[in-house]
């Protein structure tokens, strides 16, 4: 027995036993471009940007469905128009040799429409991070948007079947 | 590299080192009135004084829309040496009080796990940071903070930032005392 579960945990750690998962990102439409510049300003530590994508049901139950690197400067990344998404952006810092480890999360919920399409910037600099999207209009002007968090959501209203008369 | 780690635990222990000096006969201030008059005399602790180009009722305004997205949270850090191993997990409230006089913005910090307080926290934990702003002629505004002297840099770029409008980004809140 004790073989066996040594068997499972090296298994594990070959596999990398982990809730994280990619995100497919295999939505033929792009609708957010994200920008991502992270530094930590000092040779001793290092930051790095992650996302989480979850979807949102009418519920306002979400549902986790992978998460992206943010590692290279420009993302396009595409997630379901005309229903709700729940980001959720990672700033995951640590210092020289791993002996400290932090990560700080800015949540951002959105409803994009079908042909919407946002700019995200994702910044983390001398140890102060934001994210700011702004929606891309027509004629190519950009909106800032409020971040809202998933508190934003509103489940929809089911009318019980005797409500419909009329 | 031992520098580093002595200020490391030195800040680590800022809010306790604070909150012991600040106890004096009367225990741990429980309002920011308190906190500010405790300040002055508190060991690791220091009061700071700048003017920004830019209204109080801005600064009220950026005040009231960063503090509650930046600071209101729940931070864990976790840290380790060959010899000990840290995992705290700590809650900040943010409170922005807008008068006519000033704007005031207040920050606790309670550690719910890795900390013994000397003596009861208030309310939402124990006040770390004040932050006042007055109203100058020429639409400018005064900002007077208090709190520790070490380790919360962080949190005091992001105040400058929010009142001049510099910068609006939030302070990273795992670096504290790093």
């Amino acid at each position: 027995m004790p073989l066996r579960l040594l068997a499972v945990a090296a298994m594990c750690v070959l596999a990398g036993c982990s809730s994280l998962r990619p995100y497919p990102n295999d939505l033929p439409v792009k609708n957010l471009h994200i920008r991502a510049a992270t530094t930590s300003g000092s040779v001793f530590s290092s930051v790095r940007a992650e996302l989480d994508v979850h979807s949102v049901d009418a519920a306002c139950q979400t549902r986790y469905l992978g998460t992206m690197s943010l590692d290279t400067p420009d993302v396009a990344v595409g997630i379901a128009a005309d229903r709700g998404s729940h980001l959720v952006f990672h700033f995951l810092s640590s210092n020289f040799l791993g002996s400290s480890r932090g990560r700080i999360s800015r949540e951002v919920f959105i409803r994009p429409q079908g042909d919407q399409r946002y700019e995200i910037d994702v910044t983390y600099r001398d140890d102060l991070y934001d994210v700011v999207v702004r929606e891309r209009l027509a004629r190519g002007a950009l909106r800032e948007v409020p971040l809202q968090d998933l508190r934003a959501c509103r489940p929809a209203v089911v009318l019980p079947l005797g409500a419909r008369s009329g | 590299m031992r520098t580093r780690c002595l200020r490391a635990v030195l800040a680590a222990t800022a809010t306790c080192a604070v909150a012991a000096s600040l106890l004096g006969c009367g225990g741990m201030p429980q309002s920011a009135e308190e906190f500010r008059q405790a300040v002055p005399s508190a060991m690791l602790a220091k009061t700071d004084t700048y003017e920004v180009n830019r209204p109080t009722r801005d600064v009220a305004a950026t005040f009231q829309r960063k503090a509650p997205e930046c600071l209101n949270m729940a931070v864990r850090t976790v840290s380790q040496t060959t010899t000990s191993y840290q995992n705290i997990l700590t809650e900040y409230r943010s409170t922005v009080v807008a008068g006519s006089e000033r704007t005031e913005l207040h920050l606790q910090q309670l550690h719910k796990t890795g900390v013994i307080y000397p003596s009861k926290p208030p309310e939402g934990g124990a006040y770390i940071i004040v932050a006042d702003a007055y109203p100058l002629p020429g639409n400018r505004t005064r900002m007077q903070l208090y709190g520790p002297s070490i380790g919360y840099d962080v949190v005091y770029r992001a105040i400058r930032g929010w009142a001049s409008g510099d910068n609006l980004g939030c302070p990273d809140l795992t670096r504290i005392g790093r």
